[in-house]
């Protein structure tokens, strides 16, 4: 599989080392995963050179995205919609080594240009609020309290001329709470040249896509500037990449309800002494290879070659052994890769393209590639008052140490307590922290920020556990599902350019009553109000005897009670009740 | 000889009691530290310790929303070996503080001036409690216990108060200015004992040559407490190196932007508060909190000391960010006025409520917090009800003083049902 | 002299009742037949005053406005509305006499001020709320599900308001704090005080009742009477005088003879704070008024009747309600569940592997089930655990694989339980079976949006508590393994204890958690809908098998619920979640029926994808609940003041007590000279005037009180309850039985020892006597009120139990009537109690105490440290008291005078 990323990555390289004005390539590649899934990642990738760009002369590059660049002096943008979890323990590596992939929701870096930090912001709130307009999503939500400049986590990718590169800006921003769906991918596809009509592309489709058991969303834009030539291209780059359940994703669209099958076609293990009619343990089914095809994954078969493609790669490849037999509906041209497992596919440019594979009794299978680090994070601790994170970092080689940053960036109702962080490595406390980078949370002015270089040694596990409190928000700052509780975004793992993101959280707050304010008011000032009246009252007034106060405290009110019942009777008009009235009260 | 040895005993009974907590039990101090009745923002022994870290590790803490502490308190914790290595160096300072307090209240006892002071003296005077019995009363206080293991900064202040007004009955007025406004310093609610305080020194200072006037008298105090608090800041602001830390420490109180529960009264108010009319009404309760100063100094001017007394109760309700060792200085000073206890009439009623509150709060707090059967009202009550109960204790406890006064004026009414007008 | 409220010897209650007014009577009479009427027909359709109903032109409806007051939502209602008005009512009628009183009461009285109200009310408001007769208060503070019926008092609050005007005019002021409230403002605080804590009763109602009756009192209104004349000549013509008993002339009429007002009565004050403030009030006029200082005996022990009473009330239809889901996103039984069909032959197919495993090891089963698990293509995972407790040690392993919610992120997540052995021990056959089918069949749906656990524990009891702890990071390691695999926040558990292998007839819902806490009530009306609703199986509760639906059975099931609550054990593997605040169930199936494995597995499969639709953690319900029957609960706003009530008693007698001890008594006022003059005072007053016998002036010289000794008594007492507590809790299990009778026989000893060792040594006046009680009283009713918003039943069954020691004084020259009182004594003491429940429940003792020590270790379990540190403590004081021997009289004079 490592040989296959590095194709995958020879592919990029080769296509942008092209110093063809403009060009266009688009790859889909296949590969089963156990159990029964399929990971298919497809690749868009135009080039534009830096002078057209600038002129506005937008031939594969998308004026809409183009634009919003120029106007927002981005240099190198990275967009990310993801969704879902990668199991790494039984998927193995992320696609393009997690490059092209966000944590769950909407991920978002940029590298900006502008003289000093107050403008790069100005220019960030820009190209967020450009950007969700063109996406539909909400990333006009990335405020400054979502906002983080990361220090050691992030390199551009691109090759910048060192007069930009010192007043280049990184800022990066994620939201983990938005739902990526279909609204976000039809926009996705319009930036495409071929806009999902033809050519891989035209697989797309939201139903099957947001059916996925993960999947991400990923565009590019950087500079490339080669060194020996003067002039710079632009690279844009969108990949899509998603995990199928294939069982699912057979199920026809208008049934799509798992009903239990009709007993015959139960596949049990006839082994079992008790295997009868109406009893049947379950076949385990790991060791067969499940059959699908294109046009049965993906709800339609390929609507032949896009035609801007214009640079002879095939357009599907798939990532099976030899052994496996894959057909192909007419007019495409299969080149196996001899040494490894990597068969890829020429398409006729018109004329569908599909691609069956039976099911067939096969041991064999694709290596998976073994991840350089798995990571997992969870809360500890209950009640919400306080808390601690704990994330288990595992290095699985048994040769080989581990080098990498660990980036969180928390919202600031999370108070961070920097110094409970500790990291134990096989149970022990050894210093595996080399470097720390920590930028402490503002209330309701920026989050925290805290990036981590941590050495992990071959074949061993460190664990990384911070405590942290729990802020109770004014009731205004609560969302209408309060009680669910705030998404924290998902940890950013950099091990040089590979990068892998643990999944996110969910932080429940203390909660106020939300139908409090007007008692809260009134209770309150009520018990001040005593107070100082017990205390006033003491200070102003003077003590006397009961007896002596008696008499004119008394007068007075009889006084009092003497006007009001002549006013009340004014209204009664009866003279004559009223003078016995009065009598009566003295 | 035999009050030493007395005193002794005393203290080294409250010392032994505190270690015994602390080490017999050694998850209470942290369990104790999270508990919101004992460390608010401002005092909480935890956010210090992270202030500390990144002290430490040259990140300025001000620039972050968890430390609110003044930095002087950094460097004299950073002389100390870190607690999470060598607890026992913190334990023994708190212990030593505690101990102080103890100390300065036992002057203030025997100085009498609760009794009778310059302009005034008490019929009852001589139903007094020894000092030695108060010192222990506040030692054992289960809140001040509590309020030592938990180790918020708030003890200092006590400690600084407690020294000011000790300072203050001995007469040495600049010593006891220098207190304060360490103290105003801390925690900044105490620069309001500042009136009282100087009639205080005013009152008790040995008679010199030329007697001179209360008012050049006070103006001279405060240009004292404007110099220390000066030099106090300055010197902070070279630690910290800059003046960032005041917006994060005195501009927290002041705007109250950490809704962290507390038994006060803001935290909530603040929560429930529409934005709109938030600044309004921060502007209101420091009116109010400080709106008692100068109308007790005025009608009290014969006994500051009790003036300061109430004082602080009043303060250990309506603080921004009151804790229960607010309430535990207040309880402290309180029995300094035991010949005017029979005076006062909802003792039982008053300490009851204040006992239903004490339990009952952390009660709501864990099914409001942990076991979320409750909401955020449960707890809120109870601490509308322990202000109450406070509130009571205070008030009566002034009605009491000014019935004795009265009293001197009119002795026939000694016993005789009374009512004001 | 005439009858006056506060004097309640039961003589004077007797010839008071007798002596009542012949329409006031009559109006008792009417109201109680009303009320039998209603359960027959709806009176109150035909006597609420509806304003809709009473048309401007006179139409017939027109009588409501003299009927409203007579009719009653309920007994309780009515009961406590004859308190409120008789006595109000008699004054009146003696005052004015009888033909006056019928003449107003159904003429102005009460039509003036509801045709008051129906005008504003429809005219100016145009809102149309029906208004019935008296009200009872009720106090929830703002406590979840806060509730009073639609009512309303209209000739109470004129006649307390005319009242209020005489007191004002014989005491014009109560002093408040510092300041000094005019008497005749209290109706209006009641008011206000009824309409804040009481919702949806009706204000405006109220204060038309007020104005009418200061108007009444100010005697602006009194030409509304009947001119004198005219009642002399009917009285006159008819004889009535003659012939009616207990007619009240109007020659007889006398005024202003009464100045108490019976409104301070403290039965109405609220709990909690709210005593605090009821007596902040009442606290002046009880130390003033030497009536009133005979009062709070009967008091406090009215409010432990008032307070069982109102329990045994709570079954009737009127005071408990029927359950409703308040989490709209539930939506029970809005799915089609698919689980059937071939499915059941896998699960045959699983039993059969069940079965097989059922003599085999923890190990090997656990193997097995991974490999089943790994089967169906979940993650896996194991943890192994050991406790140790009372000299015993229970390890297992526990084993539980996820299902990852198909594009979730590990947020949330549901958790289904199926203990290999359940509570009592018995293979959990067809559960685990059931738990593996379904994890099966759940991996085939895309719609979870959380993920879901399935977790199989060894054993019922210390299993899930090990699996929770460590799922939250609370756990000892390493006694307790962490968990290798986590998922997000868990939102809820449903627990399968399904142990037999035959079809059943219906579900058995458990849910009570440790401590007494509750799930959600949501939860539990979700399973109890889709159960019945949806699935058509019937649900129990408390294993009350058959439950036909009338008052004996519900009150069984309400304090079966209360017994385990108060116990506060774990009841199934659900209850070590509920801590967390992980609202969990368990569902036993039992009985012989027609519904067969796939039936319960649908029921957990339209359970979980409620669940599943859930947005927020689950929240909106009630929390605190009795339920009499699966659909039928009572909220806490309903049955928290029966607890309360119990006890408040002991903070009435207490804070009696303490007045009562700083009160002189009448022989020390021949030496104590400073005390004499006033006493003198006081009853020359007395002689003069009631009303100015309200105002004694002996506020300020209250005795000196002693306090030293009695705070260390009661301190010393409370701490002797952690011997026990600890001894009980680290015995080995086999000392235990014996350890605790020796105790049993021992514990009553200890009261005499103490006693006699305080009389020897510090010789306490009777002055310390009450304060010791004092203090102890305080403690017990502060630990019983705060303990009941925590753990309701228990507080109300400690109260109870502990009530006779409101009542234990020290009796030096009594001899028998002591040993009466102590053999009581030694019947309510806790371990007699404790004993007698296990003999009662037919329990081995050892096993009792072997759980109560495993609860404290392992589940976190606070029964003892209340029976023993609250309880206990609370009794050895009694004892303490009632062996006490206080010093002579006269030594206590020196005393007061010095």
């Amino acid at each position: 599989m490592r040989q296959l990323q590095s194709l995958l990555f020879i592919l990029g390289f080769f296509f942008s080392g092209q110093t063809t004005a403009s060009d266009y390539h688009e790859q889909l590649l296949l590969r089963p995963l156990h159990p029964s899934l399929l990971l298919a990642s497809f690749n868009f990738q135009s080039n534009t050179t830096w002078a057209s760009f600038e002129q506005q002369n937008f031939r594969y590059f998308p004026r809409s995205l183009g634009q919003i660049l120029q106007h927002a002096n981005t240099r190198e943008l990275h967009l990310r919609f993801s969704l879902g979890r990668w199991d790494a323990e039984s998927w193995g590596a992320r696609p393009w080594g997690g490059a092209r992939e966000g944590g769950t929701g909407v991920e978002l870096w940029a590298w900006v240009e502008a003289e000093t930090d107050e403008e790069a912001d100005g220019r960030w709130l820009t190209l967020t609020n450009a950007l969700s307009g063109l996406f539909c999503a909400s990333l006009n939500f990335i405020d400054s309290t979502r906002t983080t400049r990361p220090v050691m986590s992030f390199q551009p990718s691109g090759g910048h001329n060192d007069s930009t590169l010192e007043n280049l800006h990184l800022l990066h921003g994620t939201l983990p709470r938005e739902v990526v769906c279909t609204e976000n991918l039809t926009p996705f596809l319009k930036l495409l040249p071929c806009k999902g009509k033809a050519g891989i592309s035209s697989l797309l489709d939201g139903h099957k896509l947001f059916d996925a058991s993960w999947q991400s969303m990923s565009i590019d834009v950087r500079p490339i500037c080669a060194e020996g030539e003067t002039e710079c291209q632009l690279q844009i780059t969108q990949t899509i990449d998603m995990v199928l359940d294939l069982q699912r994703s057979k199920r026809p669209r208008d049934n799509p309800i798992p009903r239990p099958v009709a007993n015959e076609e139960l596949k049990c293990d006839t082994s079992k002494p008790y295997n009868s009619h109406d009893t049947c343990f379950p076949l385990d089914t790991a060791a067969q290879e499940e059959g699908w095809s294109l046009s049965q994954i993906f709800g339609h078969s390929l609507k032949g070659s896009c035609p801007l493609a214009t640079d002879g790669a095939d357009p599907v490849c798939i990532n099976v052994p030899h052994a496996r037999h894959v057909f192909t509906s007419a007019g495409a041209h299969e080149h196996k890769d001899p040494n490894g497992y990597l068969r890829c596919f020429e398409l006729s440019p018109d004329g569908e393209f599909d691609l069956t594979l039976p099911d067939q009794d096969i041991t064999e299978k694709a290596p998976l590639e073994q991840p350089l680090l798995y990571a997992e994070r969870s809360f500890i601790g209950y009640g919400q008052e306080s808390g601690g994170v704990q994330a288990i970092l595992t290095n699985p080689s048994p040769t080989e140490s581990v080098d990498f940053v660990y980036m969180e960036s928390l919202p600031w109702f999370m108070k961070l307590y920097l110094h409970t962080l500790k990291a134990k490595i096989n149970g022990k406390d050894k210093p595996v922290i080399q470097e720390m980078y920590y930028r402490p949370a503002l209330d309701r002015k920026r989050g925290t920020q805290l990036e981590v270089r941590i050495l992990i040694p071959a074949n061993s596990t460190v664990v990384l556990t911070y405590d942290f409190e729990k802020a109770i928000l004014r009731y205004t700052e609560y969302p209408p599902d309060a009680n669910r509780g705030f998404d924290i975004a998902p940890a950013v793992i950099t091990i040089g350019n590979v990068s892998i993101r643990t999944t996110s959280l969910l932080l429940p707050l203390p909660t106020p009553d939300f139908s409090m304010p007007y008692n809260v008011i009134i209770l309150t000032s009520t018990v001040m109000a005593l107070s100082f009246g017990f205390v006033f009252n003491l200070l102003v007034r003077r003590f006397v005897a009961v007896d002596e106060a008696d008499q004119w405290d008394l007068r007075a009110v009889r006084l009092k009670i003497a006007a009001a019942g002549k006013r009340i009777l004014g209204r009664f008009g009866s003279g004559k009740g009223k003078v016995e009235n009065i009598k009566k009260v003295q | 000889m035999n009050i030493d040895r007395r005193k002794a005993t005393l203290f080294g009974a409250a010392a032994a009691v505190r270690l015994l907590l602390f080490t017999g039990f050694p998850g209470l101090p942290d369990l104790l530290t999270a508990r919101v009745e004992i460390s608010t923002p401002v005092t909480s022994f935890k956010r210090l310790q992270e202030g500390l870290y990144l002290y430490n590790h040259n990140v300025s803490p001000y620039d972050g929303g968890v430390y609110h502490q003044a930095p002087l308190l950094l460097p004299l914790f950073a002389l100390l070996p870190s607690s999470a290595t060598y607890p026992a160096f913190t334990y023994l300072l708190y212990i030593i503080v505690d101990l102080l307090s103890a100390n300065a209240l036992m002057q203030i006892a025997d100085s009498g001036e609760a009794g009778s002071s310059k302009l005034y003296t008490s019929p009852r005077k001589d139903k007094k409690w020894s000092s030695f019995a108060i010192a222990a009363a506040f030692l054992f206080n289960p809140f001040t216990i509590a309020t030592c293991i938990g180790r918020p900064t708030s003890v200092f202040t006590t400690c600084a108060i407690l020294h000011a007004i000790s300072k203050a009955v001995a007469g040495n007025s600049f010593t006891s200015m220098f207190a304060l406004s360490f103290a105003a310093y801390l925690s900044m609610y105490p620069i309001l004992l500042f009136p009282p305080l100087a009639l205080l020194c005013f009152d008790r200072k040995r008679p010199m040559k030329g007697q001179e006037s209360v008012y050049n008298f006070v103006f001279g105090n405060a240009m004292a407490v404007a110099g220390s608090m000066y030099s106090l800041l300055h010197m902070s602001s070279l630690i910290t190196g800059s003046w960032e830390f005041l917006l994060s420490t005195y501009g927290v109180q002041l705007l109250l932007p950490d809704l962290t529960p507390n038994v006060g009264l803001w935290w909530y108010f603040f929560i429930e508060m529409f934005d709109s009319f938030r600044n309004f009404f921060l502007g209101v309760f420091w009116i109010h909190l400080s709106s008692y100063v100068a109308g007790l100094t005025i009608r009290l001017r014969r006994q500051p000391l009790f003036v300061i007394v109430t004082l602080l109760g009043i303060f250990a309700i309506f603080k921004p960010y009151p804790s229960i060792s607010d309430t535990s200085l207040f309880l402290a000073v309180l029995p300094l006025y035991r010949h005017v206890l029979p005076l006062m009439r909802y003792t039982f009623l008053a300490s009851s409520t204040i006992l239903y509150a004490t339990l009952l709060g952390p009660a709501f707090y864990y099914l409001w917090i942990y076991a979320g059967s409750g909401n955020a009202n449960f707890f809120y009550a109870i601490t509308l009800v322990w202000s109450l109960g406070l509130s009571v204790l205070v008030a009566d406890a002034l009605f009491a003083v000014l019935r004795d006064e009265w009293e001197v004026e009119r002795p026939e009414m000694k016993g005789k049902e009374i009512r004001q007008i | 002299m005439a009858p006056s409220l506060p004097n309640f010897s039961a003589a004077r209650m007797r010839s008071y009742v007798f002596r009542l007014p012949l329409f006031t009577r009559a109006m008792i009479l009417v109201i109680v037949l009303l009320w039998i009427a209603s359960y027959m027909v709806d009176v109150k359709q035909w006597g609420a005053l509806i304003p809709k109903e009473i048309g401007i032109r006179g139409d017939d409806t027109v009588y409501r406005t003299n009927t409203f007051p007579l009719v009653h939502a309920g007994f309780f209602h009515m009961f406590m509305n004859l308190l409120a008005l008789t006595p109000l009512l008699e004054r009146f009628e003696a005052e004015y006499g009888t033909l006056t009183t019928l003449a107003l009461f159904f003429g102005p009285l009460s039509t003036i001020p509801a045709l008051l109200y129906t005008f504003i009310e429809r005219g100016l408001l145009g809102m149309n709320t029906a208004v019935l007769g008296a009200r009872y208060e009720r106090f929830c503070g703002n406590i979840k599900g806060m509730d009073a019926d639609k009512e309303d008092s209209i000739w109470v609050f004129t006649l307390i308001a005319m009242e209020a005007v005489k007191t004002y005019k014989s005491n014009p002021y109560f002093m408040l704090g510092t300041t000094q409230i005019p008497t005749w403002i209290t109706p209006f605080v009641m008011v206000l005080f009824v309409s804040f804590l009481i919702p949806n009763t009706s204000f405006l109602g109220h204060v038309c009742g007020l104005l009418f009756g200061y108007g009444w009192g100010l005697g602006y209104l009194k030409f509304l009477a009947p001119p004198d004349w005219a009642l002399r000549w009917i009285e006159g013509k008819l004889n009535l005088l003659g012939r009616l008993p207990h007619y009240v002339s109007v020659d007889q009429k006398t005024y202003g003879r009464y100045g108490v007002l019976p409104t301070t009565n403290p039965t109405l004050a609220p709990a909690g704070d709210g005593i605090a403030l009821g007596y902040m009030a009442s606290d002046v006029l009880l130390r003033r008024n030497p009536l009133l200082l005979k009062l709070p005996p009967y008091l406090s022990f009215l409010c432990v009747v008032i307070g069982v009473a109102w329990l045994l009330l709570l079954p009737l239809d009127d005071y408990s309600r029927k359950t409703y889901i308040s989490e709209n996103a539930l939506l029970p039984g809005q799915v089609h569940t698919y689980f059937a069909g071939s499915d059941q032959n896998v699960f045959r197919g699983y039993k059969h592997e069940i079965n097989a495993l059922e003599e085999k090891s923890n190990i090997e089963v656990n193997d097995k089930l991974e490999e089943f698990f790994k089967a169906s293509g979940l993650k896996v995972a194991r943890q192994s655990y050991e406790y140790k407790s009372a000299g015993e040690t229970y390890k297992g392993e526990n084993i539980y694989a996820i299902l990852h919610a198909p594009r979730g992120d590990a947020t949330e997540a549901i958790v289904l339980v199926g203990a290999w052995r359940n509570i009592e021990g018995k293979l959990n056959r067809s559960g685990v079976a059931l738990v593996l089918t379904l994890a099966r069949y759940f991996k085939r749906w895309s719609l979870w949006s959380k993920d879901i656990i399935f977790l199989v524990t060894a054993d019922s009891k210390a299993g899930p508590q090990a699996w929770v702890d460590a799922y939250h990071d609370t756990h000892q390691t390493p006694a307790i393994a962490s968990l290798p695999l986590k998922s997000g926040a868990l939102q809820g558990a449903v627990v399968i204890d399904y142990p037999f292998d035959h079809r059943f007839e219906s579900i058995h819902i458990v849910y009570d958690g440790i401590n007494g806490q509750l799930p959600n009530l949501d939860l539990l009306n979700t399973v109890v809908s889709i159960a019945s609703g949806q699935m058509g199986i019937g649900v129990s509760l408390q294993q009350m098998w058959h439950h036909t639906d009338n008052y004996k059975d519900r009150l069984k099931t309400m304090l079966r619920g209360m017994m385990n609550q108060g116990l506060g054990h774990a009841s199934g593997p659900h209850s070590s979640f509920i801590p967390y605040h992980v609202d969990a169930i368990t569902l036993q199936p039992f009985g012989e029926g027609w519904q067969d494995e796939m039936a319960m597995g649908r029921v957990i499969e339209s359970t979980f994808r409620s669940l599943n639709n859930l947005l927020e953690h689950l929240h909106q319900s009630f929390f605190f609940y009795l339920l009499m029957q699966a659909n039928r609960f009572v909220s806490i706003g309903t049955y928290l003041p029966s607890a309360m009530l119990v006890a408040i008693n002991f903070t009435i007698m207490a804070i009696f007590l303490w007045v009562k001890s700083g009160a002189v008594e009448e022989d020390t006022t021949k030496t104590a000279s400073t005390i004499e003059s006033g006493e003198k005072k006081q009853l020359v007053l007395v002689q003069e005037r009631d009303a100015k016998a309200l105002v004694p002036e002996e506020v300020l010289t209250v005795r000196e009180r002693e306090l030293f000794l009695p705070l260390a008594v009661v301190a010393g007492s409370q701490f002797l309850g952690v011997l026990p507590l600890y001894t009980f809790n680290h015995l080995p299990q086999s000392m235990l039985p014996s350890t605790f009778i020796l105790f049993t026989l021992l514990a009553p000893l200890l009261p005499l020892l103490l006693s006699s060792t305080l009389t020897t040594y510090f010789s306490p006046t009777s002055q310390q006597h009450t304060l010791i009680k004092t203090f102890s009283l305080l403690l017990l009713g502060l630990f019983l009120s705060s303990l009941a918003t925590l753990n309701f039943s228990l507080a109300f069954l400690i109260g109870l139990l502990s009530s006779p020691l409101t009542y234990i004084t020290p009796l030096p020259h009594r001899p028998i009537i002591k040993g009466l009182l102590a053999v009581i004594m030694g019947l309510v003491a806790p371990t007699t109690v404790v004993l007698a429940g296990t003999w009662y429940w037919g329990l081995e003792l050892g096993e009792v105490l072997k759980e109560a020590a495993f609860g404290w270790d392992v589940w976190g379990m606070n029964t003892q440290v209340v029976v023993w540190c609250v309880w206990w403590p609370a009794w050895v004081v009694g004892g303490i008291l009632l062996f006490g021997r206080p010093r002579e009289e006269e030594e206590e004079v020196e005393e007061v005078k010095s």
